[in-house]
């Protein structure tokens, strides 16, 4: 009699379990326990001599695809600095508020150390077995729009720190809510190139997420360790684990794991679109060109300003940047109320993945708002850089901007905020052109053919005639004119320059700048490339743009055109040139269906005119069907770009085909003992079907789930909102439970927890 | 005090009545018996025509045609906690191949894959249709893949059994949690009784 009586209890309490209106409309879109699910902890490891596996590096990372895609910054995944390793092992999270569980092994499958990120992929398990992609379905995050992002939007942050409360814990995945407290500006990037904020994020939280009310990942928290790991105070910016060289005994001689300060920006998602589309597609860029990266220096040579080592010169601010990097206006003070202001300033010996920082005093005191902590230069080895701060206000006071690579203090500049604007001369918005027939600047920007002939224009206001102004040109570094003069042009209005060189001595293609100054103040300046030929009123540099799916010995072969099938392995995009000096900063981007894919600036380093360079996309295997668009620019500027189709020009829909449904999970236990049973398995039929229908037949199962030692089940497959289904729970020595009816309501946003008892048979 | 007690002799039909109760009881018992056996051996046919293969497996168990990668795979869903399965695969094979190479190409893939995995024994077989063959046995851990649960490892221990016909090897595996192995073998015992192909 009590069997019976205990089913149908059972019975009754599924149905009390299904899911009920109010709990949907109830639950905030954000779910965090999801989001904790997805990220995980990322440590870098590798085989000392002795056979002993030692930890080098430890941070967090972001699951971004069921088949085990994770998002992270490039200084935790990458064997760089002091993280040498030979193996990324990903710890999940298993249990919310527990430590984290080392389950599989990553590789990197995308990478830009400039902007600090990496994808990796999941390979292996732990015990060496190759993983089986499709059959992985992890929890994961979508990306969201950064560019969205607005001051004092409520973020959560998540990422593997130790819990505030007890500092000898482990690791746990920590939520932590703060606003975006300002946007920092950077050359290349611009303007939203960091996201800063005020949250207190411990430095393992670098790698992890930030995530919007939609749950959508928005930026990835990043910093990087204070130093490269060999300098002093060494035992504060890292933490010694182990014993790694087998010596029995724990000293300076042993790795030391990199602890970083803590985080206070973001690098916006947006910069990781393209690397997680190529990990997806499985390709690979690479470039004809190749120039060797500048010798890594000591800290005592970036100390001493040695020879070959980086350096930072020639700081000045400027309150606005135009199109192609350059100051608007040079500024020497600023007044009350302004909420945009950069520090300009030239580098050279850089390399991508150097450590720089930027630390912003007021009036003496650290003001971390317009400071950037440690981060990973991306700008090459020399140019003209900015950064700044924009869309916040700036306070009153005395600024000290200071510029550090891998620790070292290298360069300073001051600047006065407050005060009314101050009705002084002024110089601003360079800009370089070609002149037509009527003498009018066309085709302006900061490219020009090579000729013989330099024409530009400025802005000028509040000037008074008579003053002294004076024009410097520069080529490479090199002053190459110099102009005094003195003002006879009124107060405000616009100005041409010309500059010219004899025929028999003409302008060579490279690197120009126009420094304008007002008596000894530098009140304008602009950096300019001469590359290419005037064809009409155009700058043409790059010619005859094509595709190929191969290449002998520098001859396009194989499929030549820009319609491919999709059974080919490479794409070449061949191009011919004129007048690039070596060193122009030259960039090449790929996009597939105007989805960003790749874009690198590196040095031009072929011979100044030529024919037959390439760049090319290497698939794993067969290059994926799509329009794959190639654009050349030169110092930033498009100068050439042609679109190739693969098979039906599409990607496959397949990549673009998200999770929709409600993940169902819970815990069978055994109604005397109340505890889990091992086992169990968890049938959900698909809607077609119902319990007396059920054939044993896989074709009418919808998914199966086995429970763990605990009882605990989660189903792989998502329940689709709207629909019913019925449900099989069988286990030996017990009665099984059937029920139809399971329904998921339309607006059901899940996790669904079920909790049911069976009895003993 | 002296008791006597005298029973009175049962009548004949008292006799019977008591008879009859016996024999019902047996009855029931038998009935019951035997609806049990066919609850526990009864069998669903199996036909895949294209395979050429029918079989007869556990009612109540999960069957599943895996297109390439299996013909029938069928699973009982109440096995705690490994579900034992049997599977039957057609693996292509060339004219010189013996069921031996099929065994060396099964051990190679199976270490790669398996955790733990060890072969066990090889010893040559005879199926119930009269084909013969080599059978081996093996055992590795099963791990659940979903690394969310919180499992522990499972010894399974397992039996490849490969016979050749035209063309193809016919691989026919039995795997069980090691401890009911050879309980729960008299499920694939009776597979490989009403197999043909």
């Amino acid at each position: 009699m009590l069997k019976p009586f205990r089913a149908v209890l059972a019975l009754m309490l599924f149905c009390l379990s299904l899911p009920q209106p109010t709990r949907s409309t109830a639950q905030s879109l954000l779910d965090l326990e999801q989001l904790q699910r997805a990220t995980v902890q990322i440590t870098q490891v590798f085989t000392n001599a002795v056979g002993q596996t030692v930890i080098s590096c430890i941070g967090s990372g972001t699951i971004v695809s069921a088949d085990g895609l994770i998002l992270t910054n490039a200084h935790v995944a990458l064997p760089i600095a002091g993280c040498r390793s030979d193996r990324i092992v990903i710890a999940l999270t298993v249990r919310i508020g527990e430590a984290p569980v080392p389950k599989y092994y990553a590789e990197v499958l995308s990478a830009n150390t400039g902007w600090d990120l990496a994808v990796l992929q999941v390979t292996r398990t732990l015990d060496d077995r190759p993983v089986d992609r499709s059959a992985l379905l992890l929890p994961f995050v979508e990306l969201g729009n950064s560019d969205d992002v607005t001051l004092d939007q409520t973020v959560e942050f998540i990422g593997y720190a130790v819990p505030e409360r007890d500092e000898t814990a482990s690791s746990t995945a920590r939520v932590v809510r703060g606003t975006i407290s300002g946007f920092t500006a950077e050359a290349r990037v611009g303007d939203r190139a960091w996201l800063k904020t005020r949250a207190a994020l411990p430095g393992s939280m670098s790698g992890g997420g930030a995530y919007n009310t939609e749950g959508r990942l928005i930026g990835i928290p990043t910093v990087e360790p204070a130093s490269s790991g060999v300098f002093e105070n060494v035992d504060q910016t890292c933490r010694r684990i182990q014993d790694s060289n087998g010596d029995e005994r724990v000293d300076e001689n042993d790795v030391c794991v990199p602890i970083s300060g803590f985080v206070n920006a973001l690098r916006p998602s947006r910069l990781a679109r393209g690397l997680i589309l190529a990990a997806q597609l499985e390709i690979t860029p690479v470039s004809q060109q190749s120039a060797p990266e500048p010798q890594a220096r000591s800290l005592e040579e970036i100390a001493q300003n040695a020879p070959g080592a980086p350096q930072f010169r020639r700081l000045f601010f400027a309150s606005g940047v135009d199109l192609s990097g350059n100051p608007t206006k040079v500024i020497t003070a600023a007044p009350s109320g302004i909420n945009s202001l950069y520090l300009f300033f030239d580098y050279a010996n850089m390399r991508d993945g150097i450590i720089y920082e930027l630390r912003v005093l007021r009036d003496s005191v650290l003001d971390p708002t317009f400071s950037l902590a440690p981060a990973t230069w991306s700008g090459g080895r020399s140019g003209l850089w900015y950064i700044g701060s924009t869309a916040q206000i700036y306070p009153n006071g005395e600024y000290e901007f200071i510029l550090f690579i891998e620790g070292v203090r290298i360069a300073n500049a001051r600047i006065t905020v407050g005060g009314v604007a101050l009705q002084t001369p002024e110089f601003a918005n360079i800009l370089f052109g070609v002149q037509d027939l009527n003498l009018q600047l066309v085709n302006t920007g900061n490219i020009l053919p090579v000729s013989n002939i330099i024409n530009a224009e400025f802005v000028y206001n509040n000037m008074q005639d008579g003053k002294t102004w004076r024009q410097f040109w520069y080529y490479e570094d090199l002053r190459i004119s110099e102009v005094n003069d003195v003002w006879s042009g009124g107060s405000n209005g616009k100005r041409s320059l010309t500059a010219s060189a004899p025929v028999d001595n003409p302008l060579q293609p490279g690197r120009y700048r126009l420094e304008l100054y007002i008596e000894d103040q530098l009140a304008a300046t602009s950096d300019f490339v001469m590359a290419g030929g005037q064809v009409d009123l155009r700058t043409e540099v790059f010619t005859d743009l094509t595709f190929a799916s191969e290449l002998n010995n520098g001859v396009p072969s194989g499929v030549i055109g820009v319609t491919f099938p999709n059974t080919i392995t490479d794409l070449y995009a061949i191009f011919n040139w004129r007048d690039i000096a070596p060193g122009t900063p030259f960039t090449w981007r790929w996009t597939v269906d105007n989805n960003p894919l790749f874009e690198v600036t590196q040095p031009w380093t072929n011979p100044t005119t030529g024919n037959g360079a390439w760049l090319r996309l290497r698939p794993n295997q067969l290059l994926p069907e799509g329009s794959y668009k190639i654009e050349l620019l030169v110092a930033g500027v498009v100068k050439g770009s042609a679109t190739a189709r693969v098979g039906i020009g599409q990607l496959p829909i397949r990549l673009f085909v998200r999770a929709e449904g409600v993940l169902v999970q819970g815990q069978i236990v055994d109604a005397e003992t109340n505890i889990g049973i091992a086992g169990v398995t968890v049938i959900f039929l698909k809607p077609l079907f119902d319990v007396a229908d059920f054939t044993w037949q896989m074709t009418e199962v919808h998914d199966v789930a086995f429970t763990d030692l605990n009882g605990r089940f989660a189903l792989s497959r998502l329940l689709t909102r709207g629909e019913s289904y019925s449900v099989i729970i069988s286990a030996q020595g017990y009665l099984p439970v059937t029920a139809d009816g399971f329904r998921i309501l339309r607006d059901e946003t899940g996790p669904i927890e079920l909790r049911l008892e069976l009895n003993r048979d | 005090m002296r008791i006597e007690e005298y029973a009175a002799p049962l009548s004949i039909r008292q006799r019977l009545a008591s008879y009859l109760v016996i024999v019902a009881a047996l009855v029931a018992v038998l009935y019951g018996f035997n609806y049990r056996e066919g609850i526990v051996s009864a069998t669903f046919p199996f036909i895949n025509r294209e395979a050429g293969i029918t079989a007869r497996y556990p009612a109540r168990w999960l069957l599943e045609e895996g297109g390439s990668r299996f013909v029938l795979r069928a699973q009982d869903p109440a096995a705690l906690p490994f579900k034992t399965t049997i599977r039957l695969q057609l693996i292509p094979i060339g004219s010189g191949a013996r069921p031996a190479d099929i065994l060396d190409l099964l051990d190679v893939d199976r270490a790669s894959r398996l955790p733990a995995y060890r072969s066990l024994s090889r010893t040559p077989t005879t199926l119930p249709g009269g084909q013969r063959g080599q059978q081996m046995i093996y055992a590795y851990a099963f791990i659940d893949p979903n690394p969310f649960l919180q499992a522990e490892p499972i010894t399974v221990r397992a039996l490849d059994l490969v016979v050749l016909r035209a063309g193809q090897a016919v691989v026919i595996t039995y795997e069980a949690k090691s401890d009911v192995f050879e309980k729960h073998q008299h499920y694939f015992d009776a597979f490989l009784r009403s197999l043909t192909f």
